[in-house]
């Protein structure tokens, strides 16, 4: 599997290092969408999550069952070491892309 | 009488007969249509106010009009406006206050049913939407979190937005999610494997 991160992915780890350590679901979905202004369905989300822990790059951890969520378990989020050093290395890439370009202050 | 004066006038009559008919239609589809959808038919209320004033200029200024073809065509109309618009008209206000006291008197049934009933004051996502989440959802940890994190979203909404706003957006949300994987099942599978799988996941294998 593929050790580069694909936009959406980035998103998500980086609202998963804000949220540190409560990153969930629906908390990052709503992190992405405070920061960004787009809105990925919850499953899009999830299936994100799915594969950056594939990856290694995320752990996860089990939360409380609440009534709100009927019972259902919590999955908490967080970044694992190869998963900081592949979003620094993404991150990176893109600024040294965009140095020399138009574009060059978009990413501060 | 000139001659000239009674082809006007048969002119006006013929007319008069013409805005008639279009005043009957309009009322026909209102009282068809203006049950199932208020806002869509606001043109033709409006077409039908201003064909029914027309009406009633012509039929009482140049024929002296039949007296009881215009309060039996006015009368309907107005019921048709106090339908569409109740809170515009005094005898409105009046059916308004009506609705609302049945209206209460049915939430209060409700609300009597739900403190009769033991930990039904939670309102429950759709079932059906949540059984697709559960089925075509993943199958590990975290299909169980997704379909929490949907409940959570649901309990949110219902308290923002009502019940029924929030089980179109819970559904909304739902197919929103499963369709993008759904998919990309069918193209890495084959749509036969995939039916295979979710027939393994129904009967629980």
């Amino acid at each position: 599997m593929s050790d580069q991160l694909g936009s959406l992915e980035q998103q998500v780890l980086l609202a998963v290092l804000r949220l540190h350590p409560n990153a969930y679901g629906l908390s990052v979905r709503e992190e992405i969408l405070k920061r960004t202004d787009v809105l990925h369905s919850i499953g899009a989300v999830y299936t994100t999550l799915d594969r950056l822990k594939a990856k290694g790059f995320i752990k996860q951890r089990k939360g409380e069952e609440t009534e709100v969520r009927r019972n259902r378990q919590k999955l908490y989020f967080v970044l694992t070491a190869p998963g900081q050093t592949a979003l620094q290395v993404s991150l990176r890439n893109i600024g040294s892309m965009l140095k020399g370009t138009r574009l060059a202050g978009a990413l501060t | 009488m000139s001659h000239l004066q009674t082809k006007r006038e048969s002119v006006y009559r013929r007319i008069g007969n013409r805005i008639l008919k279009v005043y009957w239609f309009c009322y026909g589809v209102l009282s068809v249509v203006g049950r199932i959808g208020y806002k869509i038919i606001a043109t033709a209320v409006v077409i039908g106010f201003v064909t029914a004033l027309v009406n009633i200029a012509v039929l009482v200024f140049k024929y002296g009009g039949s007296l009881p073809l215009i309060v039996f065509g006015t009368g309907t109309f107005a019921y048709t406006l106090l339908a569409i618009y109740p809170d515009r008209h005094r005898f409105g206000n009046q059916y308004v206050r009506w609705r609302a006291r049945r209206e209460l008197r049915y939430a209060l049934k409700v609300q009597a049913l739900i403190e009769a009933t033991p930990g039904a004051d939670s309102p429950s996502p759709p079932n059906f939407a949540e059984f697709l989440l559960v089925l075509c959802g993943p199958r590990n940890d975290f299909g169980d979190s997704m379909v929490g994190c949907f409940a959570e979203k649901f309990t949110h909404d219902c308290q923002s937005y009502g019940y029924r706003r929030a089980s179109n957006l819970y559904w909304a949300e739902t197919l929103r999610s499963l369709f993008p994987a759904f998919c990309a099942k069918i193209r890495s599978w084959g749509l036969f494997a995939m039916l295979l799988e979710y027939g393994r996941r129904l009967i629980g294998l």
